[in-house]
């Protein structure tokens, strides 16, 4: 199984006697474990010395899922065994300061702790932060065994939503930034690792929230995304998330229309930029495809859209209001620019990848056929000789789709009918 | 220590050069006795590294002849300082660990394969060489200014597909020609359609007419080649291996370079480790003790003591400059460290071996700023390299108006403070060009004043001290003669270091050759420097620590 290269990590496979003797023997010790483990759980022994033998089980295989459910009960128990201690000393100190303080109540423990009110409540939420950050710490060298077990992934953000209910804001904040330069760190050791930038997606989502006392990371995110993409080109990951946030930016920049369209067309730059150096990288294409996509609202709703409520339309796409007319010259714009990567390719010429071909051609008969329909949006009466020549060009670059993919037939076949139901 | 004299040695090993310590590492777990000696006080022979004052001593015997082949005409040169005071600022002598034939390592160097698979790495440190820069100058009609000050300026060599998309002033049409360029490099070797009629064609032709690269863009490919000639010179067969060599070397440690150094003075360094390992396993080490004669060992001694006749030949009789005899099965070195002939010490000037030898003009420089700029992070949380690479294009050192049809390039390697080579604020260049004499180090000179006025720093970088010294190697153009060569039975002879910039692979195929010889070429392939892991009594260690 290739992903881009870094493989899911799986067990050695040299064997050599002595090899497999010691496996078995550790294929013994872990069976043992595994036992004493459920045991200690069956008995609701939640306590710390099982914290640590489940962290040596995991240790040795953390893809063992209900292993981690079992870790999450002992560490509750532990909170709640921390908060109890604490408030059964809390009235010794506290009579005297509940009636200064009538709004605070013992048991909510999370929301607003200055240092001087609830001096009672520390040793809890400070238990409980060494607690979590113990686990947090944890879990970083199974990250770098394992950076694609789900069930680690998974297990971080629980011990950060834990927080997030059991420690002050100031605390929570300060673990989630932290978990933000970790994902940094691990995107840099393996940039294209979806689970990488799904995880970083929370870290800001929770980071931005009005619980952590957030802001917008929109710009700062932005920015990491053209980062990653200089880094390496064919990380869609960062592509992708950059066309997710693009929205958003634009609507908290409170960008103009000028402004968007200039956006837009940084854009398109940076994407030709990008294709002209590589057009075989699939991950280009795709966000070309985003950018074309964005030129090719069905006519029907664009038309009606009007400026007077901005705040609801312009929530998707880059530009909300482009008119049919400037549609049709930003797709002949992107049209003439990838004709001209095939202008200096020879017919049968081996520098160019097959692939890379097909690509091309494919986005040309694509945004063709984009073109043509806001060509008619415009005005009914196009004319009939114009449409004629883009036609027969469109069936010959079919064709060419046809020779360098045949596997795609039946898709081709249906391009064509589109083509012939269009022209018709 | 006790007498050397009479004893008998499977192997002696003269010289403590690079191949010469390699193959005592290679021998380390043989079983083998190794004698081995070094002329000089000190070890890595043409890879050494000095202290200034160790360099200052190197300097002033130069003229003797012997000590310095093969390097010769060298001199040093304290820099008074620039701001008119006159007043040299004093050097720590110590605090500097100069390298005589610096070299960096590709990431796919078999080298490093075999310092890992001899375990010998755990003891060396690789620091990352990052940036090329290449030196542009500026156009001349629009600066009306004299040459002087800013002549021109550094730009970075695109290392892969990144920096091609990232660099502003390569058009689209010419970033398609250099993908395709490229591309096709990563599978040269099966693509000899494309440039087996170019082959012998210089490289900059192949450029322009098969992939469409103008001259301006031939100038960072040709700078990834190392190519110690000018570019007519340089055939496409020379350099295809070069680029794809760095090319697949690219990210193989970590994102952004595909280059080390080995920290503390380079190629010393691995010889020292690789000397301390035949140490450990029982290799006996003389210095300051050369080799004066070799002769057959008389007849009666034709059978080693403990040895079962394992060798087809008589043993030789090697007199140290002691005076002391010794007798050996294998006795292995460069020309500059045997005698070819009994009684006489070889005079500088006669042809030495079949390869053709030249010279190369090299200067060391110690420089009053850390030149950060030259140290780019190699990428977003990858390392700060320890290495750089100025190439300065034929074209850009012709320091009058004549015509240099020929004129090769300047290579600069600058160290920084992290290769443990000199103090932190400071840094080291380490200029070569191919070009003999005084004409060589003039050249040498301009380039380095070109460099340190190209980055503008400020205060004013200046250089602190420096030296000039020339290099005779096997001339990488000619076909390097590789193998390891036994010219009379018993005696086995490593072909000189080439004076090439990168580290060249077929030195351990020499080292391989040898010991084959030694060792007997139907042992197992995969015993050569492949060795487990072994306790080391940390008495052996506490001396080096």
């Amino acid at each position: 199984m290739a992903s881009h290269g870094v493989p899911r990590t799986s067990a050695p496979t040299e064997r050599t006697p002595q090899a497999q003797a010691a496996e078995l023997q550790k294929i013994q010790e872990y069976k043992d474990l595994v036992e004493l483990v459920n045991t200690k759980i069956r008995q609701r022994e939640y306590t710390a010395d099982t914290l640590a033998l489940i962290s040596k089980l995991l240790k040795r295989n953390p893809e063992y899922y209900s292993i981690w459910n079992h870790r999450r009960l002992v560490l509750q128990q532990l909170f709640s065994d921390a908060q109890q201690a604490a408030q059964i000393k809390q009235p010794i100190t506290s009579s005297n300061d509940t009636t200064s303080h009538p709004e605070s109540t013992p048991d909510n423990a999370t929301t607003d702790a200055a240092p001087a009110t609830h001096p009672t409540q520390y040793p809890a939420s400070e238990q409980i932060e060494l607690l979590l950050i113990s686990d947090l710490h944890f879990l970083v060298p199974l990250l770098r065994e394992f950076p694609k077990c789900y069930w680690i992934w998974n297990h971080r953000q629980w011990l950060l939503q834990q927080a997030t209910h059991l420690l002050p804001v100031p605390r929570v904040r300060r673990l989630w930034q932290e978990e933000l330069g970790l994902v940094a760190k691990m995107l840099s050791m393996d940039s294209r690792n979806f689970h990488g930038w799904g995880y970083r997606r929370r870290v800001v989502a929770e980071l931005e929230s009005p619980e952590l006392q957030g802001t917008s990371m929109a710009e700062d995110e932005f920015s990491y995304t053209t980062k990653m993409i200089k880094t390496s080109l064919s990380n869609f990951s960062a592509w992708h998330y950059r066309s997710k946030l693009i929205p958003r930016l634009l609507n908290e920049r409170g960008a103009s229309r000028e402004e968007r369209r200039k956006f837009l067309d940084s854009e398109f730059n940076l994407i030709q930029n990008a294709l002209w150096t590589d057009s075989a990288d699939q991950s280009l294409w795709f966000y070309h495809a985003f950018l074309m996509s964005e030129l090719s609202t069905t006519p029907s709703t664009s038309s009606s859209s009007s400026s007077s409520s901005p705040s609801t339309s312009s929530s998707s796409a880059i530009i909300p209001d482009l008119s049919p007319t400037e549609r049709v010259a930003l797709l002949s714009r992107e049209l003439d620019n990838i004709k001209e990567m095939l202008e200096d390719e020879d017919e049968d010429d081996t520098d160019t990848a097959p692939a890379e071909r097909k690509y091309i051609y494919h986005a040309l008969v694509q945004s063709t056929l984009e073109k043509q329909k806001w060509i008619r949006a415009v005005e009914a009466h196009a004319e009939p000789k114009a449409i004629a020549d883009d036609k027969d060009e469109v069936q010959s670059w079919i064709s060419k789709l046809r020779a360098l993919d045949p596997f795609r037939m039946g898709r081709w076949d249906d391009v064509a009918r589109q083509v012939d139901d269009l022209y018709a | 220590m006790d007498s050397l004299s009479g004893t008998f040695w499977d192997v002696v090993i003269a010289g403590t050069g690079l191949q010469q310590s390699l193959l005592a590492l290679s021998l380390s777990r043989s079983g083998k006795k190794v004698l081995h000696a070094d002329k000089n006080r000190y070890y890595g022979g043409f890879e050494a590294a000095f202290t200034l004052q160790e360099a200052e001593e190197w300097l002033n015997k130069g003229d003797e002849d012997s000590p310095l082949r093969p390097f010769r005409k060298a001199s040093s040169v304290p820099q008074a300082s620039l701001d008119g005071s006159n007043k040299a600022p004093k050097l720590s002598a110590r605090a500097y660990s100069l390298a005589l034939s610096p070299q960096l390592l590709y990431a796919r160097s078999s080298l490093l394969q075999a310092l890992i698979s001899s375990k010998v790495y755990r003891q060396l440190e690789f620091l990352a060489v990052g940036s090329w820069w290449i030196y542009v100058p500026r156009d001349r009609s629009e600066t009306g200014e004299a040459l002087t000050s800013s002549h021109g300026e550094l730009k970075k060599v695109p290392n892969g597909r990144e920096d091609i998309f990232s660099d502003d002033l390569i058009d689209l049409r010419s970033k398609r020609s250099l993908m395709k360029f490229l591309k096709f490099v990563a599978d040269y070797e099966n693509m000899s359609e494309v440039w087996s009629d170019y082959a012998s064609i210089p490289f900059s032709e192949f450029l322009r007419s098969r992939f469409g690269i103008s001259m301006s863009l031939q100038a960072p490919l040709l700078a990834l080649t190392l190519s110690p000639v000018s570019p007519s010179e340089t055939p496409t067969s020379f350099a295809l291996p070069r680029i794809a060599r760095h090319l697949r070397s690219m990210g193989v440690f970590g994102p952004g370079f595909g280059a080390v150094l080995p920290k503390w003075g380079g190629g010393a360094e691995i010889a020292q480790v690789a000397c301390r390992a035949c140490a450990v396993g029982g290799g006996v080490y003389v210095l300051d003790e050369g080799i004066s004669d070799v002769s057959n060992a008389p007849a009666d001694q034709g059978e080693m003591p403990g040895q079962v006749g394992s060798s087809a030949h008589h043993p030789v009789a090697v007199t140290l400059s002691s005076g002391e005899t010794v007798n050996t099965l294998w006795l292995v070195g460069s020309p500059d460290d045997i005698p070819k002939k009994s009684g006489t010490t070889r005079s500088g000037n006669e042809p030495e071996s079949p390869t053709r030898e030249e010279v190369t003009s090299k200067s060391i420089s110690i420089v009053s700023s850390p030149l950060t700029g030259l140290f780019p992070q190699t990428a977003e949380a990858g390392p700060v390299p320890a290495g750089a690479v100025v190439v300065f294009p034929p074209e850009t050192l012709l320091t009058e108006e004549k015509v240099a049809e020929n004129q090769p390039p300047v290579y600069i390697m600058v160290h920084s403070s992290d290769s443990g080579e000199c103090p932190s604020g400071q840094c080291i260049l380490y200029s070569s060009v191919f070009i003999s004499g005084d004409e060589g180090q003039a050249t040498l000179d301009l380039a380095v004043n070109r460099l340190l006025s190209s980055l503008g720093e400020d205060p004013k970088s200046c250089l602190l001290w420096s030296m000039r010294y020339s290099q005779q190697g096997p001339s990488l153009h000619s076909g390097v003669v590789s193998s390891c060569e036994e010219r009379s039975p018993g005696q086995i002879f490593f072909p000189r270091s080439s004076n090439g910039l990168a580290f060249d692979d077929e030195l351990l195929n020499n080292v391989k050759c040898a010991y084959e010889k030694i060792v007997g070429s139907d042992n197992e392939d995969s015993s050569f420097m492949a060795f487990s892991d072994r306790e080391v009594p940390t008495s052996y260690m506490s001396d080096e620590e």
